[in-house]
């Protein structure tokens, strides 16, 4: 297989030695440039989800896995298992996901997380909330306040977008809601995690501010279902499950730590790999940087160009070669994202094989990829436009919802 | 939240009923609370928690000296002559909220209590019983170290100040029931519903899990409408966790609120149709196997009507959401007055 150096990368000597880095605020690869997941498994000590786990979900849910779950996007998970047993015996849990809304601009990366809590959601028909931590930019990226507000309304309509159902789902903003119950639990666990136990987990220094050493209970507080009296009353046996990327695993192994110490059930995860950068697997992509994603307001032509011009080829350098050798399917970016959003199963493996044995060229292997983004983000643009400011209050409203 | 003593002698001083308070140890019979009081009166009430087979609950609240039998009673009710027990003592605080040994007629005014029929012994209207020159009869004010002493109009005057009309039945009566004389109290347990808190754990239900540090779970105080619980309560039986039947789930419930809402089976309904009228009859399924519709136009579609309708849901909860908020404005500024 052609082994291509990544455009505008050079691996040096040195970086072979280079170790992986992955925490909650950065992402990067080993001396490939690379994240080895297996590895990230075994160090953070969290399950692989095997075929049989996958399968058991089908049977569950009686409909097909989401294709992020066939496909290993979705790869580990701590206590999924326990959540299924509960759902198999009726008792009732509930899905827990957020986002940190520090710019307008959400690429697809983003959308993952969240379209695969909408199949979750609807698959086992169960109640959401999902967390705007407006704060956490306030803190970090010293964002202005308001402005985070702001974003948090504005993040809130391109998660509606995705199509949640209103009549489970909360969404909130740690600014408007933190308080009463939930800033009760926030407390509990704060009491619970020494300044020791963050520096080890988290790498807070004496110069972080108090904010920054704090917040990581805000984020672990939602696990506990009493945070929303409206949803689930003081009731402590309502079961967590939490979708998210796996760089998120440190905060909740410090809440499932926490957990039996303030008599609260430990909440389950379900984790996935990292949504590749146009330029390639070198880690996530940055919000900052348009020609890393594909953006959802990206128009027609702007998808067009970013797929044609700065999607990573892992094809042959040269038609010949290419045919003769075929294309590198595991460095191939256009090739990850078919495997992300092609739903039918056929036609992505005929995809692979042509691809992969060079019968199908790079530039037809783009237009396919484009023609599937554009739909996607079109569709996703159009379901925005219909969000009003009531549909965004009604999802914000602290109102009864007796959802199990 | 459940009401305090004090909570419930403000609400009837506030109501302008007259009543004598008692403080006295905690009594938990009524053989107890007769020698707590002075004069050892013999018109203190006697309180009976009652759950039927259909999980509805029932407070009968009788002169000492009526004799109840339950499975008369529980035959006019409707419910036949071993369809209604003693409640279980775990009922007494989580629906009536108040502590074993407070049962009292006064507990209606708990909202948890809501769906509870309060059924008063007619014998406390009758003078023979209870004398009509200033006669009173005791009940507790929710906790078992008082009892209030109230005339029998003030008592019914209390029940209907707590938001209920009284309903005074001959306890001892035991008419025949037949084809032709259907159960005389039947009417009364049929216009409640079961108490969330009186339900068995079934299907979609909770059961409380045991977390090795914790105190059992708190009950949910709000109850949870039928529409939401036949949802859940019909996809996990789907998954085959069928706990016996689920009493919420009538073989007649299939349209609730839930199901009327849910997006993939009008997309299924509105793709049949579309492919009916303009594929000239044709089968859903067949459009793609037969090649006449491309597989990857129709799963846009699909995608592309889901999209529309969990729009056309979400715009049309938030209309009324914000047609709730109207309401609760409206009247607390007393606008359509």
């Amino acid at each position: 297989m052609a082994e291509t150096q990544p455009t505008g990368d050079t691996v040096e000597q040195e970086a072979i030695d280079q170790e992986q880095v992955v925490d909650p605020w950065s992402v990067s690869g080993g001396a490939d440039g690379r994240i080895d997941y297996n590895k990230l498994l075994e160090q953070f000590g969290c399950s692989k989800l095997t075929e049989d786990l996958v399968e058991r979900v089908e049977r569950l849910t009686g409909r097909p896995a989401h294709p992020f779950l066939k496909r290993g996007i979705f790869f580990a998970h701590r206590d999924l298992h326990e959540i299924l047993d509960c759902y198999e015996k009726g008792i009732p849990f509930y899905l827990y996901t957020g986002r940190g809304p520090s710019s307008e601009a959400l690429h697809l990366g983003h959308l993952v997380p969240f379209m695969f809590t909408k199949y979750l959601q609807d698959a086992f028909n169960v109640p959401l909330v999902i967390q705007l931590t407006d704060d956490e930019k306030s803190l970090w990226r010293g964002l202005d306040i308001d402005e985070a507000r702001r974003l948090s309304r504005e993040n809130a309509k391109d998660i509606i977008a995705c199509g949640f159902d209103a009549s489970k789902t909360f969404i909130f903003s740690d600014f408007e809601f933190v308080g009463g119950a939930f800033y009760r639990n926030i407390i509990r666990i704060q009491r619970c995690v020494t300044m020791n136990q963050v520096r080890g987990i988290f790498g807070f220094t004496q110069e972080d501010n108090i904010g920054k050493i704090a917040f990581p209970a805000v984020q672990a507080a939602p696990s506990f279902p009493d945070c929303f009296p409206h949803m689930f009353g003081q009731r402590k046996d309502v079961r967590c499950l939490i979708p998210c990327a796996i760089d998120q695993d440190p905060y909740f192994r410090m809440t499932r730590d926490v957990a039996p110490r303030i008599g609260h059930q430990k909440p389950a995860l379900i984790e996935s790999k990292f949504f590749p950068a146009l330029q390639g697997e070198s880690g996530k992509m940055s919000a900052s940087d348009t020609n890393s994603a594909i953006f959802v307001n990206d128009t027609p032509s702007q998808i067009k160009d970013k797929i044609n011009k700065y999607a990573f080829s892992g094809g042959g350098a040269t038609v010949e070669e290419h045919r003769a050798r075929g294309a590198n399917l595991a460095v191939d970016v256009p090739w990850k994202y078919l495997n992300f959003f092609i739903e039918d199963d056929a036609k992505l493996a005929t995809i692979g094989e042509e691809y992969g044995s060079g019968r199908m060229l790079t530039g037809e292997i783009k237009k396919e990829l484009i023609t599937v983004l554009t739909d996607l983000v079109s569709r996703h643009q159009r379901a925005r436009a219909q969000v009003t400011e009531d549909v965004v209050d009604a999802f914000m409203a602290v109102r009864p919802m007796p959802c199990i | 939240m459940a009401l305090t003593k004090d909570d419930i002698i403000a609400k009837l001083k506030d109501a302008g009923i007259s009543f004598d308070i008692y403080e006295h140890p905690p009594v938990m019979t009524v053989e107890a609370q007769v020698n707590a009081l002075p004069g050892n009166p013999n018109t203190v009430l006697k309180n009976l928690f009652l759950k039927d087979k259909k999980h509805r609950c029932y407070i009968v609240t009788a002169l000492a000296s009526t004799k109840i039998d339950i499975q008369v009673l529980s035959a006019r009710l409707g419910v036949g002559k071993s369809g209604t027990r003693m409640a279980p003592e775990e009922l007494v605080t989580s629906v009536l909220q108040v502590p074993l040994g407070s049962v009292t007629p006064l507990a209606v005014a708990n909202p948890e209590a809501a769906n509870v029929v309060l059924l008063l012994d007619a014998k406390i209207l009758d003078h023979e019983y209870v004398s009509a020159d200033g006669g009173v009869v005791y009940v507790h004010p929710l906790v078992n170290t008082t009892s209030l002493a109230l005339t029998p109009g003030a008592l019914a005057a209390a029940i209907r100040a707590l938001g209920r009309e009284p309903v005074f039945v001959d306890l001892e009566a035991d008419p025949k029931i037949d084809q032709d004389n259907p159960p005389d109290l039947k009417s009364l347990a049929d216009v409640t519903q079961p108490p969330p808190m009186a339900l068995p754990v079934a299907v979609g239900a909770p059961a409380p899990a045991p977390a090795p540090a914790a105190a059992a779970p708190a009950p949910s105080p709000s109850p949870v409408p039928k529409a939401a619980q036949a949802a859940p309560a019909k996809e996990a039986k789907k998954a085959k966790a069928g706990k016996g039947t689920d009493p919420r789930v009538t073989a007649k419930a299939a349209v609730t609120t839930a199901s009327l809402a849910a997006v993939r089976p009008r997309v299924d309904e509105l793709l049949r149709a579309a492919c009916s009228a303009l594929l000239g009859g044709a089968a859903l399924e067949e459009a793609t196997s037969s090649g006449r519709v491309d597989a990857y136009a129709m799963a846009r579609l699909r995608a592309e009507m889901e999209m529309q309708l969990t729009s056309l849901k979400n715009a049309a909860y938030a209309a009324g959401y914000v047609a709730g908020k109207g309401e609760v404005v409206a009247h607390a500024e007393r606008r359509y007055v």
